[in-house]
Parts: structure tokens; C-alpha cells; sequence
């Protein structure tokens, strides 16, 4: 009987701990429903040992998972760079279109607003060239005679006058500035009326040289064509007195002009076809009159 | 009985890194050390204090897994009164052999889970994903197993050669044996 319990011994644990094993198994569902119940002894030991070696084990898995996601989020962050940097480049482009067309607008409505202001026919033509001379101040348009440009017409923007065309060919035509030397405009103090004559440095800047009893000048104020030099019609924006100078005999002074217009930035304007009666009196020899110096009389003379 | 022990321990030590392993590798890449150590225990070991310690291993895996109580360690007594039964009458020692047991003994295990937890109250999810994920289990456990085997086979030579000098040696006594 001995013998055969140690040849058998192994199937009967076997057995024995099949019963064991489902006996635990079902003992330990059954209380399951009961709650939460704490582990064995040796269960929580064996808990106790695993946790922190799993969590020692796990360590350095999870170091270069660390590793592996950060890299994995810096990639994402470079492509994420490269997008937003690319759409950012994209929306400067859209914004600086819009600015443009915005520009363009606020132009174009300084431009209606002088159209209506200025009851003369005008061309609009493009800046096509500057003088290179340091001594003259002029620039060259792409409107000729055959647009009916001609010399002695006057060349202004939105933001006043530019200057007088002083020589035309058939598809060209050459603007003389303010600026220039030679240039001479009969000009008023548009607050106090103060006549005066705007004449070109050569520089950035005109000189108003006015009579001292003909009112008074302040800076800041602008001043306009007169239109009695016979050259440029009446009202036209010429610019603002920058500074006040103590030169000149007490009859004559004069004043620092900076010009209405930004003739560094000129990229177009526009000519009025007009001349004044008096320049067609004196070039009607030379040139046929324009149309619309035929058909009447400015604002000016 | 060292030999057995010795697995056992070393059986702990393998699920604890898989415990850790599961955390960042997917359940299917996880192989199952615990059962193919039962598998080779039972191949190599055979015997009593074998069998011990693949219940223990199995209440090792219960507790630290979660499952019912006794859950693991039925299955690894199962699995290890399945293996001795087939080496009995089967050529196991090629690692194909022990390849295709383990495969399939891992095939197994992993429908006999989930059915014991669908007795005991849980859903019985048997579907594709399920599959799947056995049957990259199985094929995992296909791979190791002979190196499992192998590794017991040393673990169980090296006991054997230190318990060897503690042994009794029958001395001769000149008689016959009866």
C-alpha cells in the first residue's frame, strides 16, 4: 500500500492540486462580491517584493520611451515649424496684398476725392525715368503729345503739385519739380493769405519767400497755389511751412517749405490738360494748343 | 527539489519583466514564460516537487495579474499533467516537439482563460482580435520554447551535479542483488 501511494504520489498531487487550484479559484470569486478584501500574507508579500522590481525593471523602458517621445514630439514639433512657418510666410504674402490693395484704395479715393475737387481734364501717367543731374530736379513720363501732354501743363498728385512739363516729345514728356532751381510758383499761406512766391532749393525742401506785410505765416500751415502766377491753376496743395527763417530784409522773408508731395516715392501722377492763357500766348508759335486748353479757362490764371 | 525551486524563483523573476515588458510591448509580443517554464519543468523535471512549483508559479501569476486565485495555477497544473501525459508516449526532446507543444499548449491556455473567467462572471470575448493576438502568443511561445527547455535542462543539470555529492552511494557489499 506504501508503495503504490509513492508510485502514484504524483498523479494524486496532481489531482490534489487541481482540487486546490479550482477550490481557491471558486473560493476566491465567491468573495469577490462581498468587496474589497485584503490580500493573504503571502500574496502581499510577493506583491510587496514585485512592485518596486517591476518598477525597477520598467525603468529604463520608460527612460528611453521618455526618450523615444520627446524625439517623437520634437519631430512633430519640426513639422509642425515648418507648416506654421510656411503658412505664416503665406499669410505675411496675403497681408501684405491686402495692405497693398488697402493702399491702392486710400489713393484711389485721395485721387476721386482731387478729380472733384479739381474740375480740369488730367492724364494719369507713370514716372518712367529720373534726372540723374544733381542740378535739376525733373523726371520723365510716359505721356507725350500724342496724349495730348504739352509743355507748361501742370503735373500733380492726390497730395498736391509735382511740378510743370516743361518739354514733350510724341510718346514722352519731361516734368520739371518743385524742387528744382528754375522752379518758381506763386504760392499763399491758405489760413492767412499771405502771398508769397515757392521757389526749389535743389534739395528736399522749397522755400516760401512772402512779403512781411502781406499777413502773418506760422508753421504748420499750408500753403497753396495762388494760381496768379499764370502757370498752375488756384488751390493746389504745395505744403507745409517746416520752419521760419530770419534772413531776408523786413520786407521779404522766408520760410522753410516741406513739399505736400513725396517726390522720392513718385512712381505716378497726373497731368492736368490745361495751360494758362498766358503760356498759350506765349508757346502758341511753337506748339499747337492742346484740346482742352482750347475749350476754355481754369481756375486759375 | 533545488532544481524546482530554483526554476520557481526564476519563474518569479521572469513575469516580474514581463510585468514590466507589458507596460511599453503589446499584449500579443508578451510571451508567456511562466507556462513554457511549466512546460519545460515538466519535460525535464517531471516529479512532485516539479509540480509544486508550477502551482506556485501559477498563484505567483494570479496575484500579480489580477486574476481569481487559483485561476493560473489550475491551468499551469493542467498544463503540466498535460505535458508529462504526452511525454509519456510522445518523443518531445527535439525542439520541434517542444515547439509545437508549447504552441499548442499556449493555444490552450489562452482559451481555457477566458472561458474559466466567462464561467466565473467575465465576457467571453472570443473574436478575431482575440485570435490574433493568441496566435502570435502561440507563435512566440513556439520560438522560445526550446530555449526555455534548454535553459531548464541547464538550470536542472547544474542541481543535479551539486546535489549528486550529497547523495547516498549504495556501496558493495559483495551480495547479490535479490
Amino acid at each position: 500500500m506504501r508503495d503504490l501511494l509513492y508510485r502514484i504520489r504524483v498523479p494524486l498531487l496532481f489531482v490534489a492540486l487541481v482540487g486546490l487550484t479550482a477550490t481557491t479559484m471558486l473560493a476566491d470569486r465567491r468573495s469577490l462580491p462581498a468587496g474589497a478584501k485584503d490580500l493573504p500574507l503571502l500574496s502581499g508579500a510577493l506583491l510587496d517584493v514585485a512592485v518596486p522590481l517591476q518598477a525597477a525593471l520598467s525603468a529604463p523602458f520608460d527612460f528611453v520611451r521618455g526618450l523615444f517621445r520627446r524625439y517623437v514630439a520634437l519631430t512633430d514639433l519640426r513639422t509642425e515649424n515648418e507648416q506654421l512657418r510656411s503658412r505664416v510666410a503665406q499669410l505675411e504674402e496675403e497681408n501684405l496684398q491686402y495692405r497693398e490693395a488697402l493702399i491702392a484704395s486710400e489713393r484711389l479715393e485721395r485721387i476721386d476725392k482731387m478729380r472733384g475737387e479739381i474740375d480740369l481734364p488730367m492724364l494719369p501717367a507713370e514716372v518712367a525715368s529720373r534726372e540723374l543731374s544733381p542740378w535739376y530736379r525733373s523726371l520723365l513720363i510716359d505721356r507725350g503729345r500724342a496724349n495730348q501732354v504739352h509743355a507748361g501743363m501742370p503735373a500733380l498728385t492726390e497730395d498736391g503739385v509735382v511740378g510743370l512739363v516743361t518739354a514733350a516729345s510724341p510718346h514722352a514728356a519731361r516734368v520739371m519739380l518743385l524742387l528744382d532751381r528754375q522752379s518758381a510758383v506763386d504760392a499763399m499761406v491758405q489760413r492767412s493769405r499771405a502771398r508769397g512766391i515757392v521757389r526749389g532749393l535743389g534739395a528736399e525742401e522749397l522755400e516760401f519767400e512772402f512779403t512781411a506785410g502781406s499777413g502773418d505765416v506760422e508753421i504748420g500751415d499750408t500753403v497753396i497755389t495762388s494760381g496768379l502766377g499764370g502757370v498752375y491753376p488756384k488751390g493746389l496743395r504745395i505744403g507745409e511751412i517746416a520752419s521760419l527763417t530770419a534772413e531776408g530784409s523786413h520786407l521779404q522773408q522766408r520760410a522753410k517749405l516741406r513739399p505736400a508731395v513725396d517726390f522720392g516715392r513718385l512712381e505716378e501722377l497726373f497731368v492736368v490738360l490745361w495751360r494758362s492763357p498766358t503760356l498759350e500766348l506765349l508757346s502758341g508759335d511753337l506748339e499747337s494748343p492742346a484740346p482742352a486748353a482750347s475749350s476754355g479757362s481754369g481756375p486759375g490764371s | 527539489m533545488i532544481a524546482a525551486l530554483a526554476l520557481f524563483v526564476l519563474g518569479l523573476l521572469a513575469m516580474v519583466a514581463e510585468g514590466a515588458a507589458a507596460s511599453f510591448l503589446p499584449a500579443a509580443f508578451c510571451p508567456d514564460f511562466a507556462l513554457l517554464l511549466v512546460i519545460a519543468m515538466a519535460l525535464d523535471l517531471g516529479g512532485g516537487s516539479a509540480l509544486l512549483a508550477s502551482a506556485a508559479l501559477g498563484y505567483a501569476a494570479d496575484v500579480l495579474s489580477g486574476a481569481p486565485l487559483g485561476q493560473h495555477a489550475l491551468l499551469h497544473v493542467l498544463a503540466f499533467g498535460a505535458t508529462s501525459a504526452a511525454n509519456r508516449s510522445l518523443e518531445l526532446r527535439t525542439p520541434l516537439a517542444q515547439a509545437t507543444l508549447a504552441g499548442v499548449l499556449t493555444l490552450l491556455n489562452g482559451l481555457l482563460l477566458s472561458l474559466i473567467a466567462s464561467l466565473l462572471g467575465a465576457a467571453l470575448v472570443v473574436d478575431l482580435r482575440f485570435a490574433l493576438q493568441l496566435i502570435l502568443q502561440a507563435a512566440l511561445s513556439c520560438v522560445l520554447a526550446p530555449l526555455v527547455c534548454a535553459l531548464v535542462e541547464a538550470v536542472a543539470s547544474r542541481t543535479r551535479e551539486e546535489e549528486a555529492p550529497r547523495r547516498s552511494v549504495p556501496l558493495p557489499s559483495g551480495r547479490r542483488p535479490i
